[in-house]
């Protein structure tokens, strides 16, 4: 699995190897861009939006690494929002397959409590944004309604 | 008589609602954040192409076939109220860049020396067209089906490119030396 962008270039060299460390021996380990969006945004550090990531940060220093964990985040952000409501649903099944947990488990939290909204990175396109979560949303009612065919309300 | 006078009347209004529609209040963060997103030199637009296709995403045909073949009147539904807000949110942005383009394009003008009238009143209609057009789809969006105006919509933003790209020049941003300062 290769990062979505192969070509990228951090100008920091320290950053470049971080990143790529980060996509050979993490994120393509990982089935999915919306398992590794959400893996690379539980990084972040909630109260300062700093990107951590232990293992890395002794090889190349907290600086490369938060600057290698922004760009993964970033592009798997593009991506995903630019995919269309059916690959978004496929990228849905597959989260909750590798959960771990019950489906109808994560989907009755996913649908009230809505924790993707946490896995925007900072300073992205509003719109993007606005597109993403609302695709989520309806991807997330699409598997509800998969299963468990509700009469047609909310 | 009286129904010319009505279409005057009614023409009048139009114009007026349009150019408030372009003077509207230049402090809304949007329109801040498009005017910080000008690039000096360049063509106004940063990421213009960026918001293209998130324009034809938005408007894209294919979610809503993938939602029609769920057979669900809940998801329908949703799909609409979603997709509405989507779009409105995608074109109060499209409003705001069109305000912060022609607000810069207006200091630039303003410092000009030689100013050609006529494609000045050329740009003016334009950008009272695509006012005009950022206003029909909003209504149209608000009660109808979200995919409705989509050829209307890759339109507009066809128009909305095709302007940066016509005077890219006379959209940038002014530079200091045709700014100087107003002597006392």
């Amino acid at each position: 699995m290769n990062p979505p962008n192969s070509t990228l270039k951090l100008v920091d060299l320290d950053a470049q190897m971080a990143y790529e460390d980060l996509w050979s021996r993490t994120l393509s380990r990982i089935s999915g861009d919306l398992n590794r969006l959400i893996y690379v945004a539980s990084t972040r550090d909630y109260n300062s939006g700093r990107y951590h990531h232990a293992g890395l940060e002794t090889h190349f220093g907290f600086v490369a690494v938060r600057k290698a964990l922004e760009t993964a985040h970033r592009e798997l952000f593009w991506k995903l929002s630019r995919s269309c409501l059916k690959d978004l649903v496929s990228e849905l099944e597959l989260y909750m397959q590798s959960s771990g947990e019950s489906p109808d488990d994560l989907l009755r939290a996913w649908r009230s409590l809505q924790p993707y909204r946490v896995a925007i990175p900072l300073d992205v396109d509003p719109l993007a944004a606005h597109l993403l979560l609302s695709n989520l949303k309806l991807g997330l009612e699409v598997l509800q309604k998969r299963r468990a065919p509700l009469p047609d309300c909310p | 008589m009286s129904a010319l006078l009505v279409f005057l009347l009614l023409g009048c209004l139009l114009l007026f609602a349009l150019l408030s529609f372009l003077d509207a209040d230049h402090s809304s963060a949007l329109e801040d954040s498009a005017l910080s997103s000008l690039p000096s030199g360049q063509s106004g637009f940063c990421d213009n192409q960026e918001f293209a296709s998130l324009g034809n995403l938005v408007f894209s045909d294919q979610d809503w076939n993938f939602i029609q073949r769920e057979q669900s009147p809940f998801l329908n539904k949703l799909y609409i109220q979603e997709r509405r807000a989507v779009i409105t949110h995608w074109l109060h942005e499209s409003a705001a860049r069109l305000r912060a383009i022609r607000t810069n394009h207006l200091q630039h003008s303003r410092h000009s020396a030689n100013l050609d009238v006529f494609a000045e009143g050329r740009l003016f209609l334009l950008f009272l067209y695509l006012a005009f057009l950022c206003w029909s789809l909003l209504l149209i969006v608000r009660f109808s089906h979200p995919s409705t105006p989509r050829a209307l919509a890759l339109h507009f933003q066809s128009a909305v490119s095709k302007l940066l790209s016509s005077a890219p020049g006379a959209l940038a941003p002014a530079s200091a030396d045709q700014h100087p300062p107003l002597s006392p």
